[in-house]
Parts: structure tokens; C-alpha cells; sequence
């Protein structure tokens, strides 16, 4: 068979590209702090010395944050960019971007985690008003 | 305007329900969630976002921390699987599989085609050679810290001969003497005889305060807070644990306090 040969150098050049890739992770600083990650591995019963693949973990979680992130945002500014442009002072308020809970959970819903967040917490007059004019 | 206290009630439980909902919000993981908290503003800031809601934060800290455990459990099942104990690269790529099944498998239905190859791997290659590293804004320390716990020490630890044959000497040793005989008592001042049996009746009830107090020290000591830092006589930690629990402060001298004298039965 001629795909042995083939297959068998193609999976090699695989291995090598994985295990260059972990060892370049150690060069890679994530934003989650390795400790961080370690404390919840531990929790859940994972085990394992090497320390790439915790690193390798961080960046996955990294990666997935970002993801998220990033989906919260195109929806923010959708939602800006929706709003009937009536006076120029809304326009410049409207230009802070800001990670709230319905664009969170818009984005979630795609990844398959439900967050619904409480329709109104009726303690004050802001209630009930766009959350884009009212900061945190 | 407040309607009564219904609608606090209904909050209370609302909060209550919220924190039951979420096996994370423990008092314990303070420390780890606000570490989550900080490094999801970290990426959040450098995706474009200039500011966040107190909850949308908490709530993604929430999901990243259930991501990490999740992903953890997932890997160390997959090693379970296949009769190993420790987890290695590729139970880590299934299990971030299993986490994104809902996107799909890019790649995953080639026979052929290495684990390497996937999706998944490829795409947090692009996200690690693409974007800029931003290392954690503060220095985090291991945790969480073990302490040290001396125990008692058995018989044979301590070089002593248990007291009969029935005793095994890996038993835990008697605690000391000091914990079970009365000291010497101050008198204080002219004693009539009115006095003596209230004298008589304070100095019991010393007798039997004094010894168990220091046996809850001792025992507190060994015990209970096994710190290997601390370095101090027992007056010291005496005193330490008396600021701490009022049940360990020391007794109270006579004529301190006004103790109540129960007729004694004639007879």
C-alpha cells in the first residue's frame, strides 16, 4: 500500500508540529496565571507534571474568553450603531463600550451556556432604562 | 418606596437561589474567583471593551472558572478510560472537543489526519502566533497554602511507655499532667468563717476549670492550629487564643467576679 509511507511522515511532521508547538507555549505568557488553573485541575482531579499542557489549558480558556468577548462586542456595537442618531451628546455617550449582561448573554447562548440575567431590580429610578445610558 | 418587607423577602430568596445556582460561590474560592475576575477584565480590555457591569463581569469569571474544572474533569476521564492515571495532550484536545462540541469538529471526521491537525489545535496556534502575550497584571502567589498539622504524637513517637499491656503504642500519648492535677492556689486576704465555704467552693470549681483549660490550650495547640511559623512559649498562645475564643481566656482570680454560692446539703 503506498499511503503507509505517506501517512506514516505526515503523522510524524504531525507529532513534531504538536510537541514544537507545547514547547513553544513555555515562551507564551497567558493572561490566566498558571496557579489559577492548577488550583481548579486540582479541584476537578486532573493530574499531570507537565507543564505545558496546563499552559496549553490556559490558553484554550484564554482563547475561549476572547471568543466571547469578541462576540459581546459586535453585538454592542450593533446595538449603538441601531440607536436613531437624534442628538450629537448621545452619540458621544454611546461611544464608551461597555460589557453588559444582555450582550453576554447573547453571545453565550451561542457557546450553549444559558445566562439569563434578572429582568429588573426595582429599587431605583433608572430602572427599566436602556443599559447604555446608564454606567456602572 | 418600599412595599413592605415582601419585596425584600423575594430578593433575599432570589440572591439565595442565585448562589446556591453556581457551586463556585463559595467563601473559600474568594481568592481564586477574584483572580478569574481580573484576568477576564484583562482580556476583555484587550479585545476593545472600555468598561464592564459588575455582574457580566462575575458571571464570566463564574464561566471560566466551570470552563477550566470542566475541561479538567473531561481529561482526567478520558486518561480514566484508557487505564491511565495521569492525563497527557491528547485527553486534553478530546476534552476541549467535548467543551466547543456545539461548533462542530473541524477536521475530527478524517481517519487519517492527526489530533494535531483538528480544529481545535489549529485555531489556538493562529490565537497564540496571531496576538500579543499580556502576562497577569499581578504576582500570584501558590495557593492554596497547606498548613502544617502536628498531631499529639503516639507513645512511640514520644519515647514513653503506655500505661499497660491494653495500650498499643501507636496510640496517641495521655496529655500531660498539668492537664489533669489542681496547682497550689494564692489565698488572698483574711478569711472568716462565712468565707471558707465560699473559699472552699471557689477552689473546686478552679480545680476543675484550670486543668481543662490547659488541656484545651495544649490540645488547641497541637491540634487544631498546626502553624509551623509560629514560634512562642505556651503563655503566648495562651494569650493569642484567649483574643481569639473567649472560651480559652484565662480564669478569673478571686473576688473578680461574683459567683453565685449554692447551699451546701446538710448531711
Amino acid at each position: 500500500m503506498n499511503h503507509n509511507p505517506q501517512s506514516s511522515d505526515g503523522k510524524h511532521d504531525d507529532d513534531s508540529a504538536l510537541s514544537d508547538f507545547l514547547a513553544s507555549l513555555m515562551d507564551y505568557a497567558p493572561t490566566i496565571p498558571d496557579e489559577l488553573v492548577e488550583h481548579y485541575l486540582a479541584k476537578s482531579g486532573f493530574q499531570c507534571p507537565d507543564v505545558r499542557l496546563i499552559r496549553l489549558i490556559a490558553v484554550a480558556t484564554q482563547k475561549f474568553v476572547a471568543e466571547v468577548a469578541s462576540d459581546a462586542l459586535q453585538h454592542c456595537k450593533a446595538r449603538q450603531a441601531a440607536v436613531v442618531k437624534d442628538k450629537r451628546e448621545k452619540q458621544q455617550k454611546d461611544k464608551r463600550l461597555i460589557l453588559t449582561m444582555d450582550d453576554l448573554s447573547k453571545s453565550l447562548r451561542e457557546y450553549g451556556v444559558n445566562v439569563k440575567h434578572q429582568e429588573y431590580f426595582a429599587d431605583s429610578p433608572s430602572t427599566g432604562i436602556d443599559p447604555a445610558s446608564r454606567e456602572e | 418606596m418600599k412595599d413592605g418587607g415582601f419585596e425584600n423577602k423575594k430578593e433575599l430568596e432570589n440572591s439565595k437561589n442565585q448562589s446556591k445556582y453556581s457551586k463556585f460561590y463559595i467563601k473559600s474560592d474568594d481568592f481564586a474567583l477574584a483572580i478569574a475576575t481580573v484576568a477576564v477584565a484583562q482580556v476583555c480590555e484587550s479585545v476593545g471593551f472600555q468598561s464592564f457591569q459588575h455582574s457580566a463581569l462575575e458571571a464570566l469569571s463564574a464561566i471560566i472558572v466551570w470552563y477550566i474544572y470542566n475541561l479538567g474533569k473531561t481529561a482526567n476521564f478520558n486518561a480514566n478510560l484508557a487505564g491511565r492515571v495521569e492525563a497527557n495532550v491528547f485527553d486534553v484536545i478530546h476534552g476541549l472537543e467535548e467543551l466547543e462540541s456545539g461548533l462542530g469538529f473541524a477536521g475530527a471526521s478524517d481517519v487519517n489526519r492527526c489530533v494535531a491537525n483538528l480544529g481545535i489545535v489549529r485555531d489556538i496556534v493562529h490565537f497564540v502566533s496571531d496576538g500579543d502575550d499580556i502576562p497577569f497584571a499581578y504576582e500570584v502567589p501558590w495557593f492554596p497554602v497547606v498548613k502544617e498539622w502536628k498531631g499529639i504524637g503516639s507513645f512511640w513517637e514520644k519515647g514513653e511507655d503506655p500505661h499497660g499491656e491494653h495500650i498499643p503504642s501507636w496510640l496517641p500519648a495521655f496529655p500531660g499532667p498539668e492537664t489533669y492535677a489542681a496547682r497550689s492556689s494564692v489565698g488572698n486576704g483574711t478569711m472568716t468563717a462565712s468565707n471558707e465555704v465560699k473559699n472552699w467552693l471557689v477552689r473546686v470549681e478552679r480545680k476543675i476549670e484550670r486543668p481543662l483549660l490547659n488541656f484545651q490550650q495544649q490540645f488547641a495547640h497541637n491540634g487544631n492550629e498546626g502553624g509551623s511559623s509560629h514560634v512562642g512559649g505556651d503563655k503566648g498562645k495562651a494569650k493569642e487564643a484567649s483574643n481569639s475564643n473567649p472560651y480559652l481566656a484565662a480564669p478569673l482570680h478571686f473576688g473578680e467576679k461574683e459567683v453565685h454560692v449554692s447551699p451546701v446539703p446538710s448531711g
